[in-house]
């Protein structure tokens, strides 16, 4: 049985009905590696006389930082065996090393104090959670509310002197 | 906004490898394209496809930016093939065998409304289409290809094959007929609707 042509299909095929039929058929692709393969081959290409060879991005940054290293080195090397910029150099880094190290020192200082207070308060709010250490918090704040509470009566009483006034 | 294919070639020239590499990205599919149409053996085809692009390299230096890329590009590609074809190196495969040329087929547009039997039956079409450009004949196979996959007019088709601009109309006539021929024969024959 022959198939219904879905796009007309006439005896001679027309420009436009055979770009429609083509429009159905994906054009063919190579394989994924083609890009990669080509490459490799252009690059192992001679190339004519005065054409520039191609560069990779990644060796060229290499080549750039090769560059900069070495004329960072090389001036290094120039200050160095010069005497008053290599004494000059020398107290720098010796500066440098120094304030580094006081950095350091106060940094660690900084933690250790951190460190005695955030144990010091662990500490007491471990103690806090159990029943006698609560017993004691409570007991504490109620000496400590009597004895603010009498000593606020006693500066108060203005009615009465001072055993302190008598004697003088 | 992406480079274009002067600028390409301009970096290209200028020693940059990512220019080359996006010239050999964007164009990879219509080289091959070409082809595979004209070769029929995906693996060669593969392989003439990076001649073609090695020698696009060497001679970019020669590409006059007045022209299309693309065209210049094809005539690159079309002298590749043409080479293999006339050195007669192809391996003729079976005409029942060679429909699947490196292609693969995919649905038709706006099958969402088509009924499953309407897809299979667009899918079989376009298998036939396939064998039938298949048994063309190499220069046949070319001018289909440029004309109606690379939607190429005929003045570029003239200048990427070299022939005159009547061969070029009367080769499309004589492969859209005998197209048309094996279409028939392979069971696709004019609908009387």
């Amino acid at each position: 049985m022959e198939p219904d042509n879905p796009l007309n299909l006439p005896g001679s095929l027309s420009d436009q009905e055979l770009r429609a039929l083509l429009k159905g058929v994906e054009t063919p692709a190579p394989s994924d590696q083609f890009v990669a393969r080509t490459m490799r081959a252009v690059r192992r290409e001679p190339l004519p006389a005065g054409r520039r060879a191609l560069r990779n991005p990644l060796t060229s940054l290499a080549g750039w930082a090769a560059v900069v290293a070495g004329v960072a080195l090389s001036a290094l090397m120039l200050v160095l065996s010069h005497p008053i910029f290599a004494s000059g150099l020398t107290r720098l880094v010796s500066h440098g090393v120094r304030i580094g190290m006081s950095m350091m020192q106060f940094v660690g200082t900084g933690i250790a104090v951190v460190d005695v207070f955030s144990t010091t308060g662990l500490a007491v709010a471990r103690a806090a959670a159990t029943v006698e250490g609560t017993t004691g918090l409570v007991l504490m704040g109620v000496v400590c509310a009597l004895s603010l509470s009498a000593l606020r009566r006693l500066l108060a009483s203005e009615g009465e002197d001072s055993q302190w006034q008598e004697l003088s | 906004m992406p480079a274009t294919d002067v600028e390409l070639v301009r970096g290209a020239l200028d020693g940059s490898e990512s220019a080359f590499r996006d010239i050999v990205q964007r164009y990879q599919r219509p080289i091959y394209g070409l082809i595979v149409r004209m070769v029929r053996d995906p693996a060669r085809a593969e392989e003439l496809a990076q001649d073609a692009f090695v020698k696009a390299f060497r001679a970019l230096h020669t590409y006059d930016v007045h022209r299309k890329f693309s065209a210049w590009l094809l005539t690159i590609a079309h002298h590749v093939a043409i080479d293999e074809v006339r050195k007669g190196s192809l391996t003729t495969e079976p005409l029942e065998e060679t429909t699947e040329d490196g292609t693969r087929m995919r649905e038709f547009a706006d099958t969402s409304a088509a009924t499953p039997a309407v897809i299979t039956e667009r899918i079989e079409l376009a298998g036939a289409l396939q064998k039938a450009i298949a048994r063309l004949r190499p220069d046949y196979r070319e001018v289909v290809a440029l004309r109606y996959e690379r939607d190429l007019d005929y003045d570029e088709i003239v200048e990427i094959t070299g022939l005159p601009m009547g061969t070029v109309k009367s080769t499309l006539h004589r492969a859209r007929k005998e197209l048309a021929e094996h279409m028939e024969n392979l069971g696709w024959s004019p609908t009387t609707r």
